[in-house]
This record gives structure tokens, sequence and C-alpha cells, in this order.
């Protein structure tokens, strides 16, 4: 389960991130990002990890393969359907993940200053 | 695992702003004191001010906390020697007046108002360098100005516990004046023992007393010892959410974690035609007076990850060629919703439910108003509402549209100010401590941190809370 949760978080973190964010960046916040979630209280961290995988899942109904198996395409407009879900839970995945990919990628790209 | 015995006269745990002066001012009366702290003993230089480094050091659970509600609200917490004053910005504000007569009156208080706090007020000062800062604010804090000028609003540059030096070439060093750097060092001279990475699981009562704490450290290397630390008298000082937590571990419930308050926030990032974003400013110092208590308007830290944060990766890598010239703002109210304090069972870990009323919407409504207004007025070109996939508002008609279209529910609200879960007062029915801090039907069991102001106190707590503590302090020793 735990590499599967890496996996996802790699891509999901891949596919919010813009197209030019600089990959060796991209794989230290994926990383930062599942170290942030393990450092959650575990009533949070728990439902987040399950959701996480549930995302995953959720890519065989929408385009026959898990969402860490799809084209970066069919990542993005995955993340997209689940950004404008009309289950919060849903939304709330995906606004979290963006929230803090952007403050950890930010900071450790050079370009902050 | 390791298992050890360490006694004492008064156990102090946690050391925030609360518990750093209560174990001080025990210690300098000559008591034999053990400060008991959760988190690790850095200092303030250790880690850049409000950085991810800084999160994963000294925020709790680096600083992924949320109370659960409709909507949750993600709040901070400091978890380090210093506590919350360690992160914190260091505004420094005395409280109105009428808001310490409400809390007399309706908390039946002994003993207490402005002229009684002043004295401890100033102790505070003496000890802790509170100063404003030297020459121009900076361009956040001017835009602020500016705005606020335009329509005719107050606006105050609020102090800090800072201190600003002045370098032989002119320019001006500046440093926070956290528990570490000041209040701790001094309870340490007077032979007060700080236990770091040390977190009191329950407190074990006998006869309405607390008899020993047992605490557990984990050693950097991961090694687990169980400590039992035995006390006459104990005063908890970890914080709004800590403190009634360890009670209610420990077996008591009456009125504690039944009323937890707090300072919901919400923020707007605006771009102006210049730069305004500087890095050396720091949190803005200046606040706009016309709402208060009420309402605040002022400034956030606005560095890029927290621009990143607030308005997502996609939409400032857009930004990223003008980012200097975004800030971003907030508009803060005094929640009325009355929020819970529950420990999860088999973990010790809180549960903190928060639920907003009616009356916090339409403030957060009207906050957001007047600070996309004052925005406006100051030069903002663009104002990004505090969700994503919003439009962006670039004129004061966008402002009502959206206003019009407001959902509370889907916003990003957080907050950095809570208390009040264990209230102080005589009317036993709604007070979890009396007027000086003593625990309801204990002997031994002090609580002397956020956790005892008995509603929200409109205005930044730090230096009610170091005042009530000094307060509460000064009158156990007497009393002993
Ligand atoms: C980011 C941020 C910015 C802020 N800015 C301002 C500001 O500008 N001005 C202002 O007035 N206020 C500000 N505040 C609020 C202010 O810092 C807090 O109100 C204040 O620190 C509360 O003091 P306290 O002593 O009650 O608790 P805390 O500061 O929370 O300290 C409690 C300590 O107890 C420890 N602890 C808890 N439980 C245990 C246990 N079981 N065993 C051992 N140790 C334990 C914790 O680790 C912590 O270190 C800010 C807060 C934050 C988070």
């Amino acid at each position: 389960m735990s590499s599967s949760y890496d996996a996802v978080i790699s891509s999901l973190v891949k596919g919010l991130l813009d197209d030019q964010a600089n990959p060796v960046l991209v794989e230290q916040t994926a990383q930062q990002m599942r170290k942030t979630v393990r450092h959650m209280p575990r009533h949070l961290s728990l439902p987040i990890i399950f959701l996480t995988l549930c995302f995953d899942w959720a890519g065989i109904l929408r385009g026959g393969r898990i969402f860490r198996c799809q084209s970066a395409v069919s990542q993005r407009a995955q993340i997209e359907d689940w950004k404008k879900s009309f289950l919060s839970p849903c939304r709330e995945l995906i606004r979290f993940h963006e929230k803090m990919s952007g403050f950890i990628y930010y900071s450790y790209s050079p370009t902050k200053n | 695992m390791l298992q050890n015995r360490l006694d004492c006269e008064v156990l102090v745990v946690g050391s925030g702003p609360g518990g750093a002066n209560t174990a001080y001012l025990l210690a300098q009366a000559g008591k034999d004191v053990i400060l008991a702290e959760e988190g690790e003993n850095l200092t303030v230089e250790q880690t850049p001010a409000y950085s991810l480094e800084e999160m994963k050091s000294k925020y709790r659970h680096g600083g992924m906390t949320v109370a659960l509600g409709k909507p949750s609200v993600a709040y901070l917490e400091g978890c380090c020697v210093g506590g919350g004053s360690e992160i914190n910005a260091g505004l420094y504000h005395y409280p109105s007046p009428e808001v310490l007569e409400e809390w007399v009156k309706d908390f039946a208080i002994r003993d207490f108002g402005f002229g009684k706090l002043e004295p401890f007020f100033k102790s505070c000062e003496q000890d802790i360098s509170v100063s404003s800062m030297p020459g121009q604010v900076g361009s956040a804090s001017l835009k602020l100005q500016e705005g606020a000028r335009k329509l005719n609003w107050k606006t105050a540059q609020i102090p800090r516990c800072w201190k600003y030096e002045c370098l032989s070439d002119g320019t001006w060093h500046s440093s926070r004046q956290s528990m570490t750097e000041t209040i701790i060092p001094k309870a340490l001279r007077h032979g007060c023992r700080l236990l770091t990475r040390a977190k009191v699981k329950r407190l074990c009562l006998k006869n309405h007393r607390a008899d020993h704490a047992l605490v557990s450290s984990v050693t950097k290397a991961g090694e687990q010892s169980l400590t039992t630390i035995n006390f006459r008298q104990v005063f908890v000082c970890g914080g709004a959410v800590q403190t009634p937590a360890l009670l209610r571990r420990s077996g008591i419930k009456k009125n504690i974690g039944n009323s937890l308050r707090m300072h919901p926030a919400i923020r707007m990032v605006a771009k102006f035609s210049e730069a305004v974003n500087e890095e050396q400013e720091g949190v803005p110092v200046v606040q706009v007076e016309e709402f208060k208590p009420r309402l605040t308007l002022g400034g956030s830290y606005s560095a890029l990850p927290h621009l990143a944060l607030w308005l997502g990766p996609q939409r400032i890598q857009k930004l990223l060629p003008v980012w200097k010239n975004l800030a971003m703002f907030y508009a803060l109210i005094v929640g009325q919703g009355a929020g819970t304090v529950r420990n999860i069972p088999w973990t010790d870990e809180p549960w903190v439910r928060m639920p907003l009323t009616r009356t916090d919407a339409s403030s957060f409504r009207e906050g957001l108003e007047l600070l996309g207004r004052l925005l406006f007025a100051a030069g903002a070109t663009e104002i990004f509402p505090p969700m994503q996939g919003l439009e962006i508002l670039k004129t004061p008609d966008d402002l009502k549209i959206f206003l019009g279209n407001l959902s509370l529910n889907k916003m990003d609200i957080s907050t950095i100010h809570l208390f009040s879960s264990c209230p102080m007062g005589e009317k036993t029915e709604l007070c979890a401590v009396d007027s000086y801090g003593k625990l309801h039907g204990f002997k031994n069991i002090y609580l002397n941190d956020a956790s005892i102001l008995p509603s929200a106190p409109r205005v930044n707590p730090q230096a009610l809370i170091m005042a009530i503590a000094r307060r509460n302090t000064a009158k156990f020793l007497e009393n002993i």
C-alpha cells in the first residue's frame, strides 16, 4: 500500500505543478509531500491516504488504467474532474495537494529570490 | 523502555508565553521548577522565519492541524521550546479595558481589569524588548496606509516583541524576542530545569490532587523513555488545544475543552502596478483600526512559497515575472462559534471541532468587502479571492458580484489565535478555573496559558497571555 501511495503522490504532484517545473524539484516536492501527510495527526492523514488511493483507482473507471499509469494528459484531465467534483472530499483532496505542492515547490525553488 | 523518576516542587507543562513566564517567576522566587516541553530546543536563528524548515521543526504536526467543521479551519500551533512565540510575528497589543470589564461581569473574575493587569504588562515589557519599527514601514504596510487614508479610515503601527539594532552601515538588524531569547534563559539562570522532547502524557490524580505526571520522551536517535515526575503543584500551560487535551486524558472534564474560541482569518492576494513585496518587511506591522475590535484588516507574510500556497502552483507560475507586485492581506474576525477539544480514543491526539456561525459568515462577508475596497483604494489592479478557480477581481463591481455569490463552505479559513477552552472565573457552571487559574475542584492544579482567557480578546493575544500568567503566578506565590 505504501509504495502505491508513494507512486500516486509523485504523479499527482507532477500533474499539479506546471509543465515547466524542474523535474528534480518536482520529485523533492513529492517526497516532502509524503512526509507532510505522514506527519499529520492520524485522523487527518489516514483519510487522506485512503482517498488518494481511491483517486488512483478511480482512473480505471475514467480511462481504463489507474491514475499513476495514465498519460500526462489524462492525468491532468482526471485532476480537473476531481477539482470540480460535486463531492467535497474529492475537491478538498486535490485542493490540499495543490496548495501544499505550490508551497513546497517554491520553498525549494531558487526563483524565490 | 527506560524508566526514570524526577522530583520537583512545581512542574510547569509547556514552555510557550504562558509556561515560560510562569516558570521564570516561580524559579525567581526560589521554587524548584521543572519545565517540561514536548518540542525541541531550537534557537530563533536555527530556521529561517516562516520557512518550510521552520514549519517542519517548530510547528505542531508540521503546521498541518485542522479544526473540523463546515468549513474546516486550519490552525497553527508552535511545538518547540518557546511555543508560539518562536514562530509568531510578535505583534504586541493591549486588550481594550471594555473587553476586560465584560469578562469580569460575564465570568465573575475577581481582582481583574486593565488597571490590575497594567503592572504585569510593564514587567513583561522590561524583560522582552517591545518596540516599533524604526524608520519607514515596508511597502505592503504603506499600501494599507494609503488605501485607508483614501477611505478616511484610521490605521496604526503595532509594536512588536522585536529588537532593532542600528548597524555601523546605517542599516537595521532586527531579531525576534521569543521566549528562548528572553524569558527562558532567565528562568534557567534561576535554576529552573528544562526537559525537552518531553511530552506529559497524563496527570495521575489522587484525592482531588494531581500526584505525579507521566512523561514520555524520545531522543533524536528514537530511544524512548518514560519518566515519572513527582511534584507538589503543577501548572499546565500547553496552549488552548493541548491543555484541555491533557486534562481530559487525565480524566478531568468539567468545563474543559467545551468553549474553544478563535480569531479566524480569510486572505486575499492583491496585485499592484509596482513592487510591494520586500523580503525584509516580514509581517506588515500596520493594521486598520477603524473596525476594531470587531474586525481587523492587515497584511500577511508574502514570500513566494506563501503566495503559491494561496494561489496554487499553476497561477503563481503565470505570475512569476511580477510576483514582487503581489502581497497578501487578511481580514480577521472575532469568531462567535464555540469549538470543542476531545481526545480520539486510544491515542493522545486531540479532535478539534469548530462550528462557524451565521454571524461569522456575515462578518467574513463584511471583512472581505472592506478588505477589497481597501485594496482597490490602495491601487490594486487585481485581487485574487480566497478560493481557487474563481475569477480575478479587477474592479469594485467584480468585488460586489463575488460577494453576492459567496459561499463560505468553499473558502480557505485559517487561524493562529486560539483560546478560551478552559475559561477562568468564579462562575462554576461556565468556568474551568478560578479567578487565578486554579482548577475548580482540585487542590494543586493550575492552568496558565491561552486556554484560560474567558473569550476571544479581539486583539493579538500574546501580551495578555503573558500578563495574566504573571498575575496568576504572583498570586500563587503570595498564597503559598
Ligand atoms: C504563526 C503564528 C503567528 C502568531 N502571531 C502572533 C502575533 O503576532 N501576536 C500575538 O500576540 N500572538 C500571535 N500568535 C499567537 C500566540 O503565539 C499564541 O497565542 C501564544 O503563543 C499562546 O501561548 P501559550 O503559552 O498559551 O501556548 P503555546 O505558545 O501554544 O505554547 C504551548 C507549549 O506547550 C507545549 N505542550 C503542549 N502540550 C504539552 C504536553 N502535554 N507536554 C509537554 N509540552 C506540551 C507545546 O509544545 C508548546 O510549546 C501567533 C501564533 C502563530 C501560530
